[in-house]
């Protein structure tokens, strides 16, 4: 039997053991509640090549110039926790419009809070390989008397940018997008609106073994639900090309 | 039936001098194959025995052992003909048993796929049947047999580890991690003000 002075033997003790525990750990639970455990654990989730590219680290500082490679892949993954940031901007969005009483939101504040998803965004990469470029395109729906009034936007990545898009930053485009509908009340608490956002990405692919390599638009349905829960959801994927039940 | 053999076989391990049961009787009981080898005319050609770090020899059969990786590697040096148990000093009995029962479960399982690990190592968190109900032990005997699987090289018990120890953890709190696990709290004030800003976001 053990000492009563002698810790019990713990995997969790040892860098390599803790690392293989958290590879097995959704990314999202590793990167908030994990991270936040003792300073041994953080450390490990901020250091170890593989955990940093299991919770979709982007590489702090990368040049301009590795911007502008052409990163190339056999199939597309997006970051699982896109999901994840966008339900929590959306809600706190919407909790805040509507517990301020009068309608009247605070422009200032809507800003503030896509500010405060800005750290994560720039920590993140948006997508494997990393799309050359993306294009938003935001449909609304709402019901006004017998009437519905459909509204459509579109945002795309700048041609001028001319890099790659390695971060989530361009879902704060979506999100001031968002907080521009809302002020414009183009989407209004209520069941009769809807709203959905079509994301596009264009990437490269190549197939196994081959070098050459084409150009790919994959799309995929965001769908923003205007009412309490105020949920995003991820409608379809229709295409061929994405990870998981996809092959190329 | 069934249990009056068992006793019959727990008596044979500590006294060693009853007859030894037949391999079909240990089967039909289906435990693990231990015992006491103190006459040599009894050794099975496929039997081996390792010594655990509390000094029990334990009877094995050569192709169950040989899931260990560490073990594997070890007869390959001395070339098969290990007399001697071989000592592992790292585990004890307990352990030591419950990694074997583990073994023979899986002595036939088709050998991993070649390490490819990024993508083979993330592609699943489910654990299969059986393996859910053996590792349903304390959280002693559970790091004890992660580290016994690490030290002994069997990669397919420690994934089956890590994956019980990630659900352990799946939609816990930090605070519910370190209760858990009885992890001490060492942030700095500071330190903790600022993970409290860098996961302000995922806040409900």
């Amino acid at each position: 039997m053990q000492e009563a002075t002698v810790p019990p033997p713990s995997p969790l003790l040892i860098p390599e053991l803790l690392e293989a525990i958290l590879l097995y750990t959704q990314p999202f639970t590793v990167i908030t509640a994990c991270r936040a455990v003792c300073r041994s654990w953080r450390t490990l989730v901020d250091t170890s090549p593989l955990l940093r590219r299991h919770t979709w680290r982007a590489e702090d500082n990368v040049p301009v110039h590795r911007r502008r490679l052409k990163a190339v892949g056999i199939t597309f993954k997006r970051n699982p926790m896109l999901s994840n940031i966008l339900t929590a901007f959306w809600r706190r969005l919407n909790a805040h419009t509507t517990t301020s009483g009068d309608g009247e939101p605070a422009p200032a504040t809507a800003n503030e809070l896509v500010a405060a998803f800005t750290p994560i965004c720039q920590a993140m990469r948006l997508a494997d390989p990393a799309p050359a470029d993306v294009t938003f395109r935001f449909a609304t729906q709402r019901q006004i008397g017998h009437m519905l009034a459909r509204t459509y936007r579109t945002w795309s990545s700048p041609d001028e940018w001319q890099r790659q898009l390695i971060d989530l930053m361009v879902l704060t485009r979506l999100m001031r997008m968002l907080v521009r509908l809302r002020d414009e009340k183009e989407y209004q608490p209520g069941a009769r609106n809807s709203l959905v956002v079509e994301a596009g990405y264009d990437i490269l692919l190549r197939k196994e073994g081959e070098v050459k390599r084409r150009q790919v638009y994959v799309e995929e349905r965001l769908n923003f639900q205007c009412c309490e829960p105020w949920n995003v959801s991820i409608l379809e994927v229709d295409n061929e090309h994405v990870e998981g039940g996809w092959s190329l | 039936m069934g249990l009056s053999a068992s006793r019959q076989i727990e008596t044979t391990a500590i006294s060693g001098h009853l007859a030894f049961p037949t391999t079909a009787q240990l089967h039909h009981i289906n435990l693990p194959v231990f015992r006491q080898l103190s006459t040599p005319t009894a050794v099975n050609m496929t039997n081996m025995k390792l010594l655990s770090s509390d000094n029990v020899e334990i009877s094995v059969e050569k192709d169950v052992a040989e899931r260990s990786v560490l073990i594997k590697n070890m007869l390959e040096d001395v070339g098969e003909t290990m007399d001697a148990p071989i000592p592992i000093p790292n585990v004890n009995e307990a352990v030591l048993r419950k990694v074997i029962e583990w073994c023979e479960h899986h002595r036939n399982d088709p050998p991993p796929p070649a390490d490819d690990d990024s993508d083979s190592r993330k592609k699943s968190t489910d654990i299969e049947e059986w393996d859910q109900k053996f590792m349903q032990v304390d959280q002693e005997m559970l790091f004890e047999i992660i580290l016994a699987a690490n030290y002994l090289d069997i990669k397919p018990l420690l994934d089956v580890g890590c994956k019980t120890v990630a659900n352990m953890i799946k939609g816990k709190s930090p605070e519910e991690i370190r209760k858990t696990f009885n992890i001490q709290n060492d942030f700095t004030p500071e330190e903790e003000d600022q993970i409290r800003r860098e996961n302000e976001w995922a806040e409900e």
